[in-house]
């Protein structure tokens, strides 16, 4: 990561000028269309920042995307891991841990220095409990989505190929996690839908907290669901890994 | 003649890119399913600002859907005929495995912009295609053939355009010897084209209608369509194109004279 510094913060900082880019002009256009000052109980102001957080909160609980373990698996890398006294995904997920590190330092870096430039939103107060709540849902989140990240690589041992799976997941669960559209805008049907899954605890949630929109019992209720999802979904990864590891021959493919 | 030469190569490329992909059968119906969610998610998201706004920045929701089908047609057409290309140039600079193109009795362009057809994407461009034809299909407004024809053909200029950029993306890598050249921003300022270019203002209009076109891809095409005057639009399109065409010769020609070759 830091062999590439310079690419590693402009590709951060682009990503996310990008985002909040286009969510600007987007509903800067829908809002003077309508000539409206709330869209479901967001104003223009508290729109854009649920996008700003969306943005740097999506790359916290993402973290690396990579597909580390398929090219291991792939490439016969993961043979050196299976020597070493640790288990393999402890290793990868102190990779995600470094990486979510950097980005909580980047978004650091990146809200103050937005705060700072443009000042805070109108109809927005900063509490730095809300970003606590907002940072450690997010910290809970990225646990999840690393889990199921790693489930999906984990079909590399059985595929010649998981790319597609991977970005197919991907596109998914950043539209049902409330990361393109904020959930309140999805018809009711839907939104009700969504909530049976673990996937607005992942991004609509978090983002929610930092916005200020949610108490210490949501705080509660939306980490029990995230722990309540870590359960079986940690018992397929290690299912997977178990049979796969029997399948895995060690010389690449 | 020469073309003739270049087709039948080309036919070459896509019986062993086909034959190829019957290799990874799993890998087709993964990519089937990647590509469906990323363009239900595209309709979904539009479906939804529609159900809070009637007008996006001036078009209708049957307009925002035959954008959206243009703009995947694009999307499916690059990955299909030049993404895995493009994403292998970094890697033949660095590796220096460009000399075995180089040595070729034919462009070296050609060869290292087409050889690899996604043959596991073409289903997908097929969906693509049935897309946007839904989208034609169910609009209420007038749409002479004309305008169609204008249309469907700036779509592949739209493709091509695609293409042109994401290349001069990736060239860098003669100078800068990373592996990816600046093809990750790329994919950051390309999300741009999912965007119809009217919801952006001047200087972000103007940015992204001449310097990085993305709204030329898709967005421009289908505001032909509805446009009562769309001449200016065309000749705009067609201008860029052309030097986009020509940025892209010349950047590649400096590009070789400073290859080193193996191990560059």
């Amino acid at each position: 990561m830091f062999s590439y510094r310079i690419d590693f913060w402009v590709q951060f900082f682009v990503s996310i000028a990008v985002e909040i880019a286009i969510a600007y002009f987007l509903w800067s256009s829908i809002y003077s269309t309508e000539g409206a000052s709330r869209i479901s109980g967001y104003s223009l102001s508290m729109m854009i920042l649920y996008y700003v957080f969306a943005a740097f909160g999506g790359r916290l609980v993402r973290g690396n995307e990579r597909m580390i373990i398929a090219t291991d698996i792939y490439d016969g890398g993961l043979t050196k891991y299976l020597l070493y006294p640790v288990r393999y995904v402890y290793v990868i997920g102190a990779f995600a841990l470094a990486f979510d590190t950097v980005t909580l330092l980047q978004m650091a870096i990146g809200l103050s220095t937005m705060f700072a430039v443009f000042g805070l939103p109108a109809g927005f107060e900063f509490h730095w409990m809300n970003m606590l709540m907002g940072t450690t849902a997010c910290f809970m989140a990225s646990i999840l989505y690393f889990i199921i990240y790693v489930a999906l690589d984990f079909v590399a041992f059985w595929v010649d190929t998981v790319w597609g799976l991977s970005m197919m997941f991907r596109f998914s669960i950043q539209f049902l996690s409330g990361f393109f559209l904020p959930l309140e805008l999805f018809p009711k049907p839907l939104q009700r839908a969504i909530y049976y899954t673990p996937f607005p605890y992942i991004g609509a949630e978090p983002i929610k907290m930092f916005l200020g929109r949610s108490s210490w019992p949501q705080w509660v209720h939306a980490n029990m669901m995230v722990m309540l999802w870590i359960i079986p979904m940690a018992g397929l990864m290690q299912l997977l890994w178990w049979r796969g590891v029997k399948n895995y021959s060690g010389v690449g493919i | 003649m020469n073309l003739a030469r270049y087709a039948r190569l080309y036919g070459h490329f896509l019986r062993f890119s086909f034959s190829k992909a019957l290799e990874f059968r799993v890998d087709f119906y993964f990519r089937v399913g990647m590509d469906v969610a990323y363009y239900a998610m595209n309709l979904a998201f539009f479906k939804i600002i529609f159900l809070h706004s009637k007008y996006l920045a001036g078009w209708t929701d049957g307009q925002v859907t035959i954008f959206v089908g243009a703009f995947i047609v694009v999307d499916a057409i690059h990955m299909t005929v030049f993404a895995n290309n493009i994403f292998q140039i970094g890697d033949l600079i660095n590796k220096g495995d460009l000399d075995y193109y180089l040595v070729r009795p034919v462009s070296t362009f050609f060869f290292v912009s087409f050889r690899d057809f996604a043959a596991n994407s073409f289903l997908n461009l097929i969906i693509a295609v049935g897309v946007l034809i839904w989208a034609l299909a169910r609009y209420t407004g007038a749409l002479g053939w004309a305008r169609i024809s204008v249309f469907l053909l700036l779509i592949l200029n739209g493709a091509l355009l695609h293409f042109l950029v994401a290349i001069l993306f990736i060239l860098p890598t003669f100078w800068t010897h990373s592996r990816r050249g600046l093809q990750p921003l790329f994919w950051q300022t390309a999300r741009f084209m999912e965007r119809p270019h009217s919801i952006f203002t001047s200087p972000m209009r103007w940015i992204l209608l001449t310097i990085l076109p993305f709204s030329l891809m898709a967005s421009v095409p289908s505001a032909v369509l509805f446009e009562p005057r769309p001449g200016l639009l065309i000749v705009g399109t067609a201008v860029v194109t052309v030097l986009f065409f020509s940025a892209v010769q010349w950047v590649w020609r400096k590009g070789l004279a400073v290859y080193a070759s193996a191990s560059s």
